[in-house]
């Protein structure tokens, strides 16, 4: 089935909460529009639902992967290199605890992240349809929508006070 | 915050983005000046590297001068703007908006310019390499129990995760960027941008990095200061040997690096002509801010006198006796403690001080001459005597090289700034337009009072 | 975009991160003045007020068995010491969150205000706990001085006078926030019941409201400034200056750190308390749990991070002084007490905190707070029970065979802790029976400065920041 992106581009908010509501009441499902905004909207501002997300998992992981190789470079050079210096232990406990300390963090930023990167579906190659009007004030609402729904689609959105509508025939 | 614009997002853009769009006036000699002082600082290297650090002051017994002060004093400005950023961010404050980025910029090329001196402070830092463990048969192993190596693994993380804080929150910016330029520019920051298209998951997840990030960044802050305090503190040097030491640098880094944000905030208002962004409401705050941290510092730095001198040990004593009575010690304690928070704390104390852009300015150039002053205080008294033999006793002169290090380190940091403002800019143009969108007003009676909308 | 300007919206607020600043509260400044009279007229846990009081006087008891057993062996007073360190750090600590969060002008302070400064009435158990122990502090020859007088004349009196003179501070400063900030509010509910002559002269005007709000300022900053003073007092006085060699700048402010955390625990615990049992359910929401659950988080890592710079630097310089230091406060006799302490004031708490269901929820930190009180008692044991058993006093370091063996507490110390626990919590009671435990005049002007709107789809709160 032909999926074709169509954008309607918005320049008040009460409108495109309005194009929201009638996306929902023509049976489109909330992974099938979305909301391009260059302003952080408070969520939920149009009626739309975020989806889940696992972000959290991500520092865990880059901190538990930074605190092993903390703490075999540590643990290490100290064995590979076994020489008392200052009178302090040959696996000197608390140096160790400071360096791995610093591999964990930088674990957990980096991973992080990457986190964010992946769950934000970036980085994406193609912007696909777009109006550069969006970073300058105007909303855009994008509907993946099939072939035979395409003419309502756009009437929808033009009734809802869309300023301008673009199309992109997609998979 | 009282002093509000109501803006609209093409206005934002225009007034925040000008400097990346078109070049002021200004900047190309303020670059080629960066540059000229910059160039001092290569030349002295060159110098050095080629003839040796014999040309400078360092000697027999004081081994640490003038690049380690400018490595103590550039991680210090560093800690500002992660802390700014990251505290004001948990904090949800909303002032804090034209504030940050600047401050996390400031953080990253100070950093960098820190890291700088102990690799120049080798003498032949071509071999720096040696301090990775890669070579197993050179049997040569970094010794992880020195504070030498906990240095660089402290300031990798805390350089890494600046960085990265930075330019994932520059995201929105640069797709505002992309969309208003053409050519290479629009090439440069399609790439950087990622992609990014600005739904509802994006700026969700962004918010999420901004809380996430601030909280993984701001222990990291904490311990990178620290790590470098031990450098001095885990060794047995007469008045370096000292368990406070740690937070006192700290706090002095935060004293130092947010008075450096407000020297940098003052410029940024007055040559990018930001009135309308950055406000007296900041200096207020910022000067509030510094109201605390300056006597949470002099509360750690009279810890530290007093405690050297309750021990009684006699070597301790000796140097704390040549740092507050002898020339030209003693004048540089008079120094510190004068223009570090006698003069700037009671000047603070004033409300209409705080509000003046013009003392904000001058007051935080002194914080920082006398940090500087401070970090030299720290760390070349206890040198000077610390050999049991006497006659290797002596004293410090820093020579031209050291000295046009210091200023050349000014400068890289500058042209760093520089170059970043032509890219980037420097006040975040998304989170702006979030701030006007979540200003509000109450009306009670006749008053209409400035409101905040928090979801 | 605009300014959105909001009018009277009570809308139920459904936001799915939230919190909410306009808990379920009667509407209107004269119905919350009539709410909060009911409440406090008809007070709940009076049981609590009978065992708390019936444990204050066993403290009484067991202060005068110490005191009938002398001041000949100092050892015998370091259980002692550390149960004046514990209340300091605990009850007298408690009531700067009133101070810091005024000046960060958090919103989700103003119902719990109140209850965090009628902790100040701890300051009066410092202060009677304090007065037996003054002879208990060594001669200021007797050893290396924080006074750093010439041998020939020593200032014999010194660390009993200032530390006599901060407490006293700390108390007069203390009660008089409490006073000053709970004026207007028994003015309030005195008119309600006796009309505009019960108020006592209170009459709301925009200058007495100034002076209030200036007076609450200044009284809370000196009230921090006296806290600090005498965190750093009693550490030297009677921690540092009692073990030869024990050169530690850091202490102090370690001291002072890790009694703002166990005071924050306290004041945690405190307020489910009232929550559950002291009808205040209403006034006491999620946020008002999970902001002081963060700060906890913060103060939690703020524990290791002094503890750390402390024994990093001991354990890397090794000199004989250090090494005796660190065994007899604590790897040495008292490395059980410390090993708890180490473990609910760092451990436990900070495992708990980190996971958001526990920090963003009631029962979580209330969890983590008592393990940080219990802690931060076993803290102040193995610090003070090691010190005050040096002897003889004397010399820059502690010889190893010098030592001091673990005290195990006796029924007297038993019994004072026990005193100091219920004369905490006593105090307390009475003092909530005295003042509001509500603030009001700060939740009237909560209400008066948020709203709830709409915002598009979305329910959002309105904030008003008259400054």
């Amino acid at each position: 089935m032909a999926i074709t992106t169509v954008l309607g581009v918005y320049r008040e908010p009460e409108n495109v909460a309005d194009a929201v509501s009638r996306l929902r009441q023509a049976g489109f499902g909330d992974n099938e529009f979305d909301i391009l905004s260059g302003t952080p909207y408070p969520e939920g501002s149009f009626g739309e639902k975020v989806q889940a997300h696992r972000l959290y998992l991500w520092p865990l992981i880059g901190a538990l992967i930074g605190f092993s190789i903390a703490l075999l470079i540590t643990a290490g050079t100290q064995l590979s290199f076994p020489m008392v210096t200052g009178g302090k232990p040959i696996l000197a406990i608390p140096p160790m605890l400071i360096i791995m300390y610093e591999g964990t963090m930088l674990g957990a930023i980096l991973f992080t992240v990457i986190g964010v990167i992946f769950e934000s579906r970036l980085p994406r190659f193609s912007l696909g349809v777009y109006d550069a009007r969006i970073t300058q004030g105007y909303i855009g609402v994008i509907v993946a929508c099939p072939q035979e729904k395409l003419g309502h689609t756009e009437q929808l959105l033009r009734e809802s006070g869309a300023d301008d509508i673009k199309k992109e025939s997609g998979r | 915050m009282q002093e509000r614009k109501v803006l609209t997002e093409l206005q934002i853009n225009d007034r925040l983005l000008w400097p990346v769009l078109q070049t002021p006036s200004w900047w190309w000699p303020a670059v080629i000046l960066a540059s000229l002082v910059l160039g001092g600082g290569v030349t002295a290297v060159t110098l050095m590297v080629t003839l040796g650090l014999g040309v400078t002051g360092l000697n027999r017994p004081v081994f640490w001068g003038f690049m380690i002060v400018n490595f103590v004093f550039w991680v210090g400005i560093s800690h500002a703007g992660v802390m700014i950023s990251s505290i004001l961010r948990l904090c949800q404050a909303e002032w804090r908006r034209p504030v940050t980025r600047a401050a996390e910029v400031l953080t990253v090329f100070s950093l960098a310019t820190a890291a700088l001196f102990p690799l120049i402070h080798m003498g032949r830092l071509w071999r720096f390499y040696w301090v990775f463990p890669y070579d197993f048969d050179r049997m040569l192993w970094p010794n992880v129990r020195s504070p030498l190596i906990w240095d660089p693994s402290a300031i990798f993380t805390y350089l890494t995760g600046a960085s990265l804080f930075v330019f994932m929150a520059l995201l929105p910016d640069m797709a505002i960027l992309r969309d208003r330029t053409t050519g290479w520019k629009h090439t440069m920051y399609s790439i950087t941008s990622l992609g990014w298209r600005g739904n509802p998951r994006q700026f969700k997840l962004q918010f999420i990095l901004g809380i996430l990030l601030s909280g993984l960044i701001l222990p990291v802050f904490v311990s990178v200061h620290s790590i470098v305090s031990w450098d001095f503190a885990v060794s047995l040097v007469p008045a370096w040997h000292a368990t406070v030491f740690a937070p006192y640098f700290v706090i002095g880094a935060v004293h130092s690096g947010v008075s450096g944000v407000v020297t940098m905030m003052v410029v940024l208002r007055t040559a990018f002509k930001w009135q309308d962004y950055i406000t007296p409401d900041h200096f207020d705050a910022l000067g509030r801010l510094l109201i605390a941290v300056a006597t949470a510092w002099l509360y750690f730095f009279m810890l530290d006198v007093l405690f050297a001198i309750y021990g009684g040990e006699t070597k301790e004593i000796a140097v704390m006796n040549q740092r507050i009575f002898s020339w030209p010690w003693g004048f540089f304690f008079f120094l510190i403690v004068v223009l570090g928070y006698i003069i700037p704390v009671g000047a603070w104390m004033f409300r209409s001080v705080r509000r003046n852009i013009m003392w904000m300015f001058f007051l935080s150039i002194i914080v920082n001459m006398s940090m500087w002053l401070e970090r030299l205080w720290l760390i070349i008294p206890g040198l000077q005597n610390k050999e049991r033999l006497t006659f290797n006793w002596s004293t410090y002169q820093p020579g031209i090289i050291e000295i046009m290090l210091v200023f050349s380190s000014f400068g890289l940091v500058c042209l760093g700034l520089l170059i970043f403002s032509k890219f980037f800019p420097l006040i975040p143009v998304w989170e702006e337009k979030e701030g006007q969108l979540f200003q509000a007003e109450i009306k009670i009676g006749n008053r209409t009072v400035p409101a905040i909308i928090r979801e | 975009m605009t300014a959105h300007t909001a009018q009277a919206g009570h809308a139920e607020h459904t936001g799915p991160h939230h919190v909410n600043p306009r808990p379920n509260l009667p509407e209107g400044p004269a119905a919350l003045t009539k709410d909060v009279a009911e409440r406090f007229a008809h007070p709940r846990l009076g049981a609590l007020l009978v065992i708390s009081g019936l444990m204050f006087l066993g403290g009484i008891a067991g202060v005068v068995m110490r005191i009938s057993g002398g001041y000949e062996d100092r050892a015998a007073w370091g259980f002692y010491a550390a149960i004046f360190a514990w209340v300091l750090s605990t009850g007298c600590s408690a009531p700067i969150l009133s101070v810091a969060t005024r000046l960060t002008k958090g919103y989700w302070r103003k119902p719990l205000v109140r209850m965090t400064e009628l902790f100040t009435v701890s300051t009066i158990l410092l202060v009677l706990l304090f007065i037996p122990l003054m002879p208990a502090i060594p001669s200021v020859a007797s050893h290396v001085s924080f006074w750093m007088t010439p041998a020939s004349t020593p200032l014999e009196g010194g660390p009993q006078w200032a530390l006599l003179l901060g407490v006293l501070g700390l108390m007069v400063c203390g009660l008089g926030l409490l006073y000053t900030s709970a004026r207007a509010d028994k003015a309030a509910i005195a008119e309600q019941s006796g009309g505009a002559a019960a108020a006592g002269g209170w009459g709301g005007t925009p200058n007495q409201w100034k002076v209030m709000r200036q007076g609450i300022t200044y009284l809370g900053s000196f009230y921090l400034m006296f806290l600090i003073f005498v965190h750093l007092l009693v550490s030297i006085e009677l921690a540092i200056t009692l073990v030869p060699g024990w050169r530690d700048p850091i202490f102090p402010a370690f001291h002072a750190i890790t009694g703002l955390q166990a005071g924050l625990a306290t004041l945690i615990i405190m307020l489910a308390v009232m929550k559950r049992l002291g009808g205040y359910d209403q006034y006491l929401g999620l946020d008002q749990f999970w902001n002081p659950a963060k700060l906890l988080m913060a103060f939690t890592m703020l524990w290791f991070y002094f503890w750390w710079s402390a024994f990093i630097i001991f354990w890397y310089g090794r000199t004989p002084a250090e090494v005796g230091v660190l065994l007899a406060t604590e790897f040495g006799p008292y490395l059980t007490p410390f090993v708890i302490g180490f473990v609910l004031n760092f451990v436990a708490p900070l495992l708990l905190l980190v996971w958001n269901p526990i920090r963003v929820s009631f029962n979580g930190p209330v969890v983590a707070s008592v393990l940080i009180v219990i802690g931060n008692f076993f803290d102040r044991w193995r610090i003070y029970g090691g010190a005050f058993g040096v002897n003889p006093l004397g010399g820059h370091e502690l010889p190893l065979d010098r030592i001091p063996m673990t005290r195990i507490p006796d029924l007297a110390d038993l019994l004072v802790l026990l005193g100091a626990l219920g004369g905490m919590v006593f105090f307390y009671l009475i003092a909530s029976r005295i003042i509001p435990p509500i603030s009001l005049w700060e939740v009237k002007e909560g209400q008066l400065l948020t709203r709830v709107q709409t915002l598009l789809r979305n329910t959002v709160t309105v904030i008003g920041k008259p400054e």
